[in-house]
C-alpha cells in the first residue's frame, strides 16, 4: 500500500472559517483525484515557537500557512515558514 | 529583507516598517460585508515562473477573502530578498510571489481552495501534493541511504 503523503497545516483552525474547512477539503479533494492517501493535521501557531517545534515541522513531507490572521502567533508562523524556506520543504501559503 | 522590525500592519506594533498594509483598492465584486478583497479577480500569471506552470497559462481568476496585501513600497526589497512575483492583479498589485531555486514555494494573497471543487481539485494543490509526494521519495532514500 502507498504510504500516506503527510501535510501539516500551520495555523489555528477554526470551524466556522470557511476558508479552514475549504483548505481542508481542497487537500482531500485533491488526493482523492491523485488516488494517494493523505494524512493532515492542524498545527496551532503557539506550538510552532519553541525549540521542539522542528521536530514537528519535520514530520510532514509538505507545509501550508494557512489563511486566518492575526495568528494566535505571529512569531510561530514566522518561524515555520522560515523552517520550510531554509530547509528547502514544499510549502504553499494561502 | 533583513529588516529587524518588519511587521504587518495588522499587529499595530508600532513598526517603522510595515511590510503588509491594508489593502488600498476593493475588488471590483466585493461580497456585502466581505473583506476588501472577497470575490473574485482576474489576473495575471507571469511566464517562467513555477504558478506558471502549475496553473498552465497567464490568465485566470481567483477568489480571494483578505483585507491586507503586501505593501508595494517594499517590493524592490522583496526582490533583492530572492522572492520573485509570480502573479498580479489588473492594476499591477502583486498576488502571488514564489523562491525560485526552492523545490516548491508560493504564496498566494488569494486562497485558491475557495474554488477548489471536488470533481475539479484545484491546479495548486495538485501540484503541491505532488511535489510533496516526490520530497517523500527523495527523503525516504536519503534515509535509506544513511542507515547504510
Amino acid at each position: 500500500m502507498t504510504a500516506a503523503i503527510r501535510i501539516g497545516i500551520m495555523g489555528d483552525f477554526e470551524p466556522i472559517y470557511h476558508s479552514h474547512f475549504a483548505t481542508n477539503a481542497a487537500l482531500y479533494d485533491a488526493a482523492a483525484k491523485l488516488k494517494v492517501p493523505l494524512e493532515v493535521r492542524w498545527l496551532p501557531t503557539p506550538s510552532l515557537e519553541g525549540p521542539a517545534a522542528e521536530k514537528t515541522l519535520r514530520r510532514w513531507d509538505g507545509l501550508i500557512a494557512s489563511p486566518g490572521s492575526p495568528y494566535k502567533s505571529f512569531i510561530g508562523m514566522l518561524r515555520g515558514i522560515e523552517f520550510a524556506r531554509t530547509r528547502d520543504w514544499p510549502f504553499v501559503g494561502t | 529583507m533583513k529588516i529587524a522590525d518588519a511587521d504587518s500592519a495588522e499587529n499595530n506594533s508600532g513598526s517603522s516598517h510595515y511590510v503588509v498594509t491594508p489593502l488600498s483598492c476593493a475588488l471590483p465584486n466585493r461580497r456585502v460585508d466581505g473583506p476588501k478583497a472577497s470575490g473574485e479577480e482576474h489576473l495575471k500569471i507571469l511566464p517562467g515562473t513555477l504558478l506558471h506552470s502549475v496553473c498552465g497559462g497567464e490568465d485566470d481568476s481567483e477568489q480571494y477573502y483578505c483585507n491586507y496585501g503586501v505593501n508595494e513600497e517594499y517590493e524592490k526589497q522583496f526582490q533583492a530578498a530572492g522572492l520573485r512575483v509570480s502573479a498580479r492583479g489588473i492594476l499591477g498589485e502583486t498576488r502571488a510571489v514564489e523562491l525560485p531555486g526552492h523545490r516548491f514555494f508560493i504564496a498566494t494573497l488569494f486562497q485558491p481552495q475557495l474554488s477548489s471543487r471536488p470533481e475539479t481539485p484545484h491546479r495548486f494543490f495538485l501540484a503541491f501534493l505532488r511535489a510533496a509526494m516526490r520530497f517523500r521519495k527523495t527523503r525516504s532514500k536519503r534515509n535509506r541511504k544513511a542507515r547504510h
